[in-house]
């Protein structure tokens, strides 16, 4: 089930929020699991399993390395937790990949072609795989109490709002929650208004804008022209999609009372790669800091080492977004500028690059980079790249220019307003009267409502990942 | 926001709630319920429900309009599938459409219209293909973009193929192009051509059938205009505006209605022979049109139709030389309606 579906908004949405508020206090963790599984399941009961599967194994690990009396024993439970979880997310999703490569290579020295297995890939499994380790090593390392008991600890692995396509929770983060919330008309008021933001950015603006980045990234050979404005279509897209989508899920935690963390801050004002990385899928980012860049020693072995674990840190966050070289490269391409950034000196100053450069050299990478992860292959994202430095020429053909829908250019234009100058925009709007915000969080919901009925169904992007 | 007092929010809160509730419980009652025995562990019970819980919303209906409306009134732009120009005028996409074997098509296309021309010589029969143009092609003056290049020369480009090939085709563009005498040949929010243009097409073949000194079945054929009607073309489809459609458009359109009958000369228990087959789309196939009543008046003589609609020019011409009429009684000339737009298409819709 997606948020931007009839079934959800009319349908699971109502009759869950009335059972929730229905059930007594002590009841609703419950109520969370029930929903969140039915809420999983629409899509294929049987995977459920899975994910079921992996948050046991995930609270034993944890239960097993609170208590151990032995380094030994706390370490092997950790280890054998987190290889379990990886394992189960390397077995779905990396399989085909994998065996792809073995095949090509089978092929190439003469050998046999390798029959590779077609594997469904569990939707939500690499959030669920991330927030499963957080909890194990959280409550290993004591930062985090364990769970107060397993129907919290599932109801936290499986929450609908994020269960999906992130935000990536951190057990930590919503530990102290679980226990103690609260639930407040504001609060729910809130809630309803960052779900209308949310629908809007998807419905509005990305579903707008995508078929532009659809159309011009199946070019095989497009102009500077086509090629920089399908990179920025998708820009834009993938922006709104996502952050859309994070909006949704904190606007749903708010109506149920959980405070999640932001997962977007304006990412695209960012002035160095650096930065974007602190404004673009935060919880990510933060995930990738606690568990693996610092586990690899983070800056504490010297420059060069630290290089390494920023490059690899990155491209391992690619891994982690599909099984295809378009991601691997992609992770590694935001690497290998972090890492040069913090030989510029990233970690101590805010401003890397010269004031007059840093912004529209920071989204030229950026855009650079967000074509290799759009592109459905390494050859399509070179065929791209050899449109933008002009390769191709650079005047729009008349077979693309009829396409262009204005619809399409205003989603595009807005959307590019919102990302650089929302915030300005925002701040712009905080002496509004309340019952004029309240107004217009509703005529926003009805709008995006209308936009949803009006169109065919639209998958979020992030639902590959 | 915080600034509203809590039974304000409270009240949005649950009004929220409850209209959201009352729109999705009315959805599962219009909605046509899955079959029990549908399996919910692969989702398939659940795919079905929601599918019907969707198309049975009840405001789907009002969202497609106001959203079609917005897009037409405000940005002037159709759904996938047609194109806006002036002065409320509509164009089917598949003419602007250029596909990566464009060319290839083409020269396939002509290819076959060559090999039918020589099948049906060898057994006397004469065929006749009418390349029909584009509607942007005749109407160029209303477009708003700009075709591709390869799509306005493509009726011409076509010619030329044929043309290296021996085959003879008749150009309606000429007929359809509106003059002092004759008023639109295309209809303004249809993809097709309106009566006006459908008799003038019917009246160059009959002229050219004239000269190719044929002899036909005589009948006597009577065409009868009726009133003018409201008619809704195919592209409006593609402009949902719905209710709204009386205050931002499309306007409605009007078109002529005509009815044809004939007599054959044997009368009624005379030769059943037919002498013409007409094989086409649904430029011959749609009765609005009476491109066959046209035709048949014009040439004073019955005619056949194996037209259809929605599969191209190729496939009906296919299904025409198997067919029992053809094996049984040929005609003596088959007219082929060809618009030129299908000639770059895969062949086969």
């Amino acid at each position: 089930m997606i948020f931007s579906s009839s079934i959800f908004i009319f349908g699971f949405l109502p009759l869950f929020l009335t059972v929730y508020y229905a059930a007594p206090k002590s009841a609703r963790s419950v109520v969370i699991l029930i929903g969140s599984y039915a809420f999983y399941g629409w899509w294929r009961l049987d995977y459920l399993a899975v994910v079921f599967g992996m948050s046991v194994i995930s609270y034993l690990a944890a239960y097993v390395a609170y208590t151990a009396t032995t380094t030994t024993i706390k370490t092997w439970a950790v280890r054998l937790g987190v290889a379990f979880d990886l394992a189960v997310l390397g077995y779905f999703k990396y399989t085909m990949f994998a065996m792809s490569g073995l095949s090509d290579l089978s092929v190439a020295l003469g050998g046999a072609d390798i029959t590779v297995p077609a594997i469904i890939l569990p939707i939500g499994i690499s959030f669920h795989t991330f927030q499963s380790i957080s909890y194990i090593i959280d409550v290993s390392r004591k930062d985090a109490p364990p769970a107060r008991n397993l129907i919290d600890f599932l109801a936290f692995g499986s929450l609908f709002p994020q269960l999906i396509a992130g935000p990536v929770l951190r057990y930590k983060d919503l530990a102290d929650q679980f226990a103690n919330r609260t639930h407040t008309p504001a609060k729910f008021v809130q809630g309803i208004s960052r779900f209308a933001q949310g629908l809007a950015m998807k419905l509005l603006i990305a579903d707008n804008v995508a078929p532009l980045a659809d159309r011009i990234f199946a070019l095989s050979n497009p102009t500077g022209t086509e090629s920089w404005l399908g990179a920025s279509a998708y820009s834009i897209q993938l922006l709104f999609d996502f952050a859309g989508y994070s909006s949704m899920a904190i606007g749903l935690g708010l109506m149920i009372g959980f405070q999640f963390v932001e997962n977007f801050n304006a990412p695209y004002i960012s002035q160095s790669i650096t930065e974007f990385w602190r404004r673009w899928h935060i919880s990510l980012s933060m995930w990738l800091r606690d568990y693996l860049y610092l586990p690899l020693g983070g800056n504490r072995r010297g420059a060069a080492r630290t290089y390494i674990n920023l490059a690899m840190t990155m491209l391992l966050g690619g891994l982690w977004h599909g099984a295809n070289w378009t991601f691997i490269l992609w992770g590694a391409w935001h690497g290998i500028w972090l890492a040069f950034e913090r030989a510029l000196g990233a970690k101590s100053k805010t401003q890397v690059w010269p004031a007059l450069i840093a912004w529209p050299l920071t989204m030229t990478l950026v855009m650079i980079g967000w074509v290799m992860f759009r592109a459905a292959s390494v050859t399509e994202a070179f065929n791209m790249y050899a449109g933008m430095i002009g390769l191709n020429g650079w005047s729009l053909s008349a077979s693309m220019a009829w396409q262009i829908q204005p619809t399409e250019i205003v989603a595009l234009l807005l959307g590019s307003v919102i990302s650089v100058f929302g915030q300005r925009l925002a701040g712009m709007t905080t002496d509004t009267p309340a019952a004029l915000q309240l107004t217009s969080t509703f005529a926003l919901m009805v709008m995006a409502c209308m936009a949803l009925l009006a169109q065919t169904h639209s998958p979020f992007l992030y639902f590959q990942f | 926001m915080l600034m509203i007092n809590e039974k304000t929010q409270m009240m949005a809160s649950v009004g929220f709630l409850y209209f959201l509730a009352a729109i999705g419980l009315s959805a599962h009652m219009l909605m046509e319920k899955p079959a029990i025995n549908t399996s919910v562990i692969d989702g398939a019970m659940q795919s079905i429900y929601e599918k019907g819980f969707t198309e049975a919303n009840p405001l789907n209906d009002a969202s497609i309009s106001v959203m079609g409306t917005i897009k037409y009134a405000a940005f002037g732009q159709a759904e996938q599938g047609a194109v806006v120009g002036k002065d409320g005028w509509l164009f089917t996409s598949e003419e602007f459409e250029v596909s990566p074997d464009f060319y290839e098509n083409m020269s396939q296309s002509a290819t076959e219209i060559a090999r039918v021309q020589a099948f049906l010589k060898r057994k006397g029969i004469t065929l006749i293909p009418v390349i029909v143009p584009d509607k942007a092609d005749v109407y160029a003056k209303h477009l708003r973009v700009s075709r591709p290049a390869e799509t306005q020369t493509r009726r011409k480009d076509f010619f030329s193929l044929l043309a290296a090939r021996n085959v003879m085709a008749l150009d309606a563009y000429d007929a359809l192009r509106p003059n002092d005498l004759r008023a639109n040949g295309f209809i303004k929010d249809d993809t097709h051509w309106s009566p006006t243009g459908s008799r003038a097409v019917a009246e160059i073949v009959a002229a050219h059938l004239k000269n190719l000194d044929v002899e036909l079945a005589p009948a006597t054929v009577t065409t009868v205009q009726g009133p003018k009607v409201d008619f809704d073309g195919d592209l409006l489809q593609f402009v949902p505006t719905g209710a709204l459609r009386k205050v931002f458009g499309p306007e409605q359109n009007q078109i002529a209605t005509y009815t044809t009958t004939v007599e054959a000369a044997g009368g009624l228990f005379g030769d059943a022979n037919v002498d013409v087959a007409l094989v086409g789309t649904s430029f011959s196939a749609k009765p609005e049109w009476n491109f066959t009543g046209f035709l048949q008046d014009a040439l004073a003589a019955d005619v056949l139709n194996f037209a259809s609609e929605g599969q191209g020019p190729f496939a009906p011409m296919v299904a025409f030389l198997a067919s029992d009429t053809f094996q049984d009684t040929p005609p003596k000339i088959v007219v082929w309606e060809i618009p030129s737009r299908y000639t770059s298409k895969e062949m086969i819709q």
